[in-house]
């Protein structure tokens, strides 16, 4: 019930992320943040009900790309700032048995997810 | 002639946990920090000098950190470290295997306006993983002087001091790049750089003014004394950013640094595929799910084994020597110095050396190999039964070397109360003192068995009682999150060096308690002072415990160190053969009683020191009441069994 509601949430928030969203310049100076850009232009055929999963819910070899995490400040701070931003490729490397962490590869390096942070953050699944 | 006078230089190492900053630091001053194959070892600002030329350079090793945000003590440390403190320059370690995640540091550094040299270290790790990088552009990139090291064996450490000169004498410029994000986040920053241009600020006014964005209290609260406005400002900002971003603004910056950093990776770092490793094949089977677990209890089990047969061993042969060492005729004033001195020597000798040495040099071994992440990510859910997370198995491991510095390891825990549980824990898990009491009397005079099933018993323990403070303590934990690195081979160099620091420091402290230890408990022997304290104690220890009534001698010193509880019977009663004074049973309550009835003084004393004296004079009395409790209730069991 919980998670049902977690994706629901996720869902409305994902979408008005999506409305207001607006188009950002893109230049190719050196130094300079661009938005990750498989986001914007993937987003039509992504969005749907049920598109989101949590990290958690994959299985093990499983690719997706993060849509968003939730959950308190300094959690979200604490995941983002190790590298779990929007649009970020993660791969499930492996899933301890009875309900333990998982082992995840993100952007080269690997890391260790207890399961309540795994289930924050929300993902679209990769084919 | 001209007598130059030296110059004093400031130098900081800083970057994320694991990529080498100790194992340099220990390079530059020949110091002994905690070196290991797990994130967070360093948890406290260490301070070490060397001379290079004219220069008496103080180095300083920072402990590893992500970001440079407050929600941690050891970032708050180190940024405010770097901004206040302005070191003259800050060697930013970055682990080359991998880059990525090490740049979004090293971007935050260039923010603090920090005087940069990068050491690009472990290039031997990446270029096994078929990491190539190419340092000219990554300094090109950056604007600040790269240099390739490889720590552990020295390789390039020359060069990175030498290129901390040229930029304290100018001769090498850094030019620090500036990032620059997004149009929506950028257009703000630049207002409110605006705006904090001219102010005093500990920060430099664009770190100051991405900091106001993310929301960063401590700034916040800075700014606020100075002009309310700005801060108002800030947040209006950041509520924009959020509605066109649709997630925090926080999120946002660190989404667009990390864009930054995996495109200057992208740019400076070739990739060949690798092919799998054996070590990568042997990483694959220690954490597998069935496998893992497997493996582990063997090499729990092993370690301990050999540690007692080992141990065992060595120690018999080591005391024979000594006693044939043995003068045969003494006066009583001799006797007393013989028995008490060099009888305190021998014990040290005796049990300290074959059982401590093998025992730290297999946890070194561990340690360095990177096998302890590997364990916490198989055992995370046990831990939570305890209230804690899958690092706290990290502290408890390195428990049973020692309680002093796994007390002080418990830092890796993100919060008061997890580190508290988890220090709780700690002093109940048997430290090598502990487990030589538990060789001396039960491994050698009952049976290994026993001794197996007396840390079993332990280890059911430290469940019970950390379960306990858990549900005491209100709060959850946080989440487990960790960086994994690389297994390896341990080096050579990293592990004869740790294990003979730990040995120093552990020798340093023994051998003088031994020996003053062992002198005083003669003389209050020969006095009768001794007979007064047995007398005191004896309806405890011979009424409820069903000991001798040495006993009671034997617990007051053993709060002291632990394995006073077995060489001060030797001493006493001038024999290494123990069963001549105890009965088995005793043997075993006395082993049980000395687990866990109180911390050593040692470890009192840095308990006092993380959680002040309230809370490490609790954890005292509580363990003297329940170590009493649970032994006189052990003795009437193995009395039931009829042992
Ligand atoms: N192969 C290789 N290993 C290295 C090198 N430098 C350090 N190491 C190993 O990397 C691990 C971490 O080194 P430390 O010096 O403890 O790292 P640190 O940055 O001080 O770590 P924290 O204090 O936990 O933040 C240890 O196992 C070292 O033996 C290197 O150049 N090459
Ligand atoms: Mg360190």
């Amino acid at each position: 019930m919980k998670r049902v509601g977690g994706k629901l949430k996720a869902l409305a928030y994902f979408l008005s992320r999506y409305r207001r969203s607006c188009a950002r310049r893109r230049e190719g100076v050196s130094l300079k943040a661009e938005a990750p850009s498989t986001l914007d232009e993937g987003l039509e055929k992504r969005v749907e009900p049920g598109g989101f999963v949590a990290l958690i819910d994959l299985r093990v070899g499983e690719r997706a790309e993060i849509s968003f995490v939730e959950g308190a400040r300094a959690i979200v701070k604490r995941l983002v700032d190790m590298g779990l931003t929007r649009g970020t490729e993660v791969k499930v490397l492996k899933v301890a048995p009875f309900n333990g962490p998982i082992e995840v590869l993100v952007r080269g390096s690997r890391l260790i997810i207890s399961r309540e942070l795994a289930s924050k953050v929300f993902v679209i699944r990769k084919d | 002639m001209v007598i130059m006078s030296e110059r004093k230089i400031k130098v900081a190492l800083a970057g994320n946990a694991n990529v080498g900053k100790s194992a340099i630091f220990n390079c530059l001053t020949g110091l002994h920090q905690h070196i290991g194959n797990w994130p967070g070892k360093t948890v406290e600002r260490a301070i070490g000098s060397l001379k290079f030329k004219e220069y008496e350079i103080e180095v300083i090793d920072l402990p590893g950190i992500y970001s440079f945000s407050t929600f941690s003590l050891e970032e708050l440390i180190s940024r405010e470290y770097i901004a206040v403190e302005r070191p003259d320059v800050v060697i930013n370690v970055i682990d080359a295997s991998v880059l990525e995640r090490n740049l979004f540091f090293a971007l935050q550094l260039l923010e603090l306006q920090a005087p940069i040299i990068i050491a690009l270290n472990q290039v031997d790790l990446a270029r096994r993983k078929g990491i190539n990088i190419c340092e000219k552009k990554l300094s090109d990139l950056l604007g600040v002087p790269v240099i390739s090291t490889i720590a552990i064996k020295g390789v390039g450490i020359h060069e990175l001091i030498e290129s901390v000169i040229e930029v304290v004498e100018g001769k090498k410029k850094i030019e620090l790049k500036r990032i620059e994000y997004g149009r929506e986040v950028e257009d703000r920053l630049r207002r409110l750089e605006d705006l904090l241009s001219g102010l005093k600020t500990t920060y430099p006014a664009r770190f100051t003014a991405l900091k106001l964005l993310e929301g960063d209290e401590e700034i916040k609260r800075e700014i606020s004394f100075i002009n309310e406005k700005i801060v108002s400002a800030s947040e209006r900002y950041a509520r924009e950013i959020e509605e066109i971003h649709g997630e925090p603004c926080f999120s946002v910056i660190s989404s667009e640094r990390y864009v930054v950093a995996s495109k200057i990776a992208k740019e400076v770092q070739e990739i060949a595929p690798a092919k799998m490793s054996l070590i990568d094949r042997v990483d694959e089977i220690i954490m597998h799910k069935f496998l893992g677990y497997l493996i582990m209890l063997i090499v729990m089990f092993s370690v301990f084994y050999a540690i007692f047969a080992f141990g065992n061993f060595l120690s018999a042969m080591i005391s024979d020597v000594f006693e044939t060492l043995k003068p045969a005729v003494l006066k009583v004033e001799e006797e007393i110095l013989w028995e008490g001195a060099i009888g305190g020597f021998v014990a040290c000798i005796t049990l300290v050396l074959p059982y401590v040495l093998p025992f730290y040099l297999l946890l070194t071994v561990l340690e360095d190999s990177g096998y302890l992440p590997r364990i916490a990510f198989l055992l995370d859910n046990v831990m939570h039964k305890m209230g804690l997370h899958g690092k706290a198995i990290i502290p408890l491991i390195l428990g049973y070397g020692c309680n002093v510095p796994a007390c002080y390891s418990c830092r890796i825990m993100e919060t008061q109360r997890d580190r508290l549980i988890a220090a709780f824990a700690v002093t109940f898990i048997p430290c090598t003192a502990r487990i030589i009491v538990i060789l001396g009397l039960v491994a050698s005079f009952i049976s290994m068995e026993w001794a197996f099933t007396l840390l079993l018993i332990d280890l059911a323990i430290t469940f019970a009682v950390s379960r306990a403070a858990f549900k005491a303590l209100p709060g959850e934990p946080i989440g487990l999150i960790m960086e994994v690195h690389s297994l390896r081979v341990p080096s050579i160099n990293v592990v004869v060096s740790q294990t003979w620091a730990r040995l120093k420091s552990i020798i340093l402290l023994v051998f003088p308690i031994y020996v003053i230890g062992g002198t005083l408990l003669a003389i209050m022997y020969a006095i009768g002072l001794l007979r007064l304290i047995e007398e005191a104690l004896a309806p405890l220890t011979m009424g409820w415990l069903g000991l001798p009534p040495i006993a009671g001698a034997l617990l007051l010193f053993g709060a002291v160190r632990k394995e006073l509880v077995v060489a001060m019977p030797a001493i006493i009663f001038g024999t290494i053969d123990l069963s001549t004074v105890f009965t088995p049973i005793q043997m075993l309550v006395l082993a049980f009683l000395t687990m866990i009835y109180v911390p050593c003084v040692a470890t009192y004393a840095m308990l006092k020191r993380e959680f002040g004296w309230k809370v490490a004079s609790y954890i005292t009395i509580f363990e003297v009441a329940f170590g009493l409790l649970l032994s006189g209730i052990f003795y009437r069991l193995l009395l039931f069994i009829g042992l």
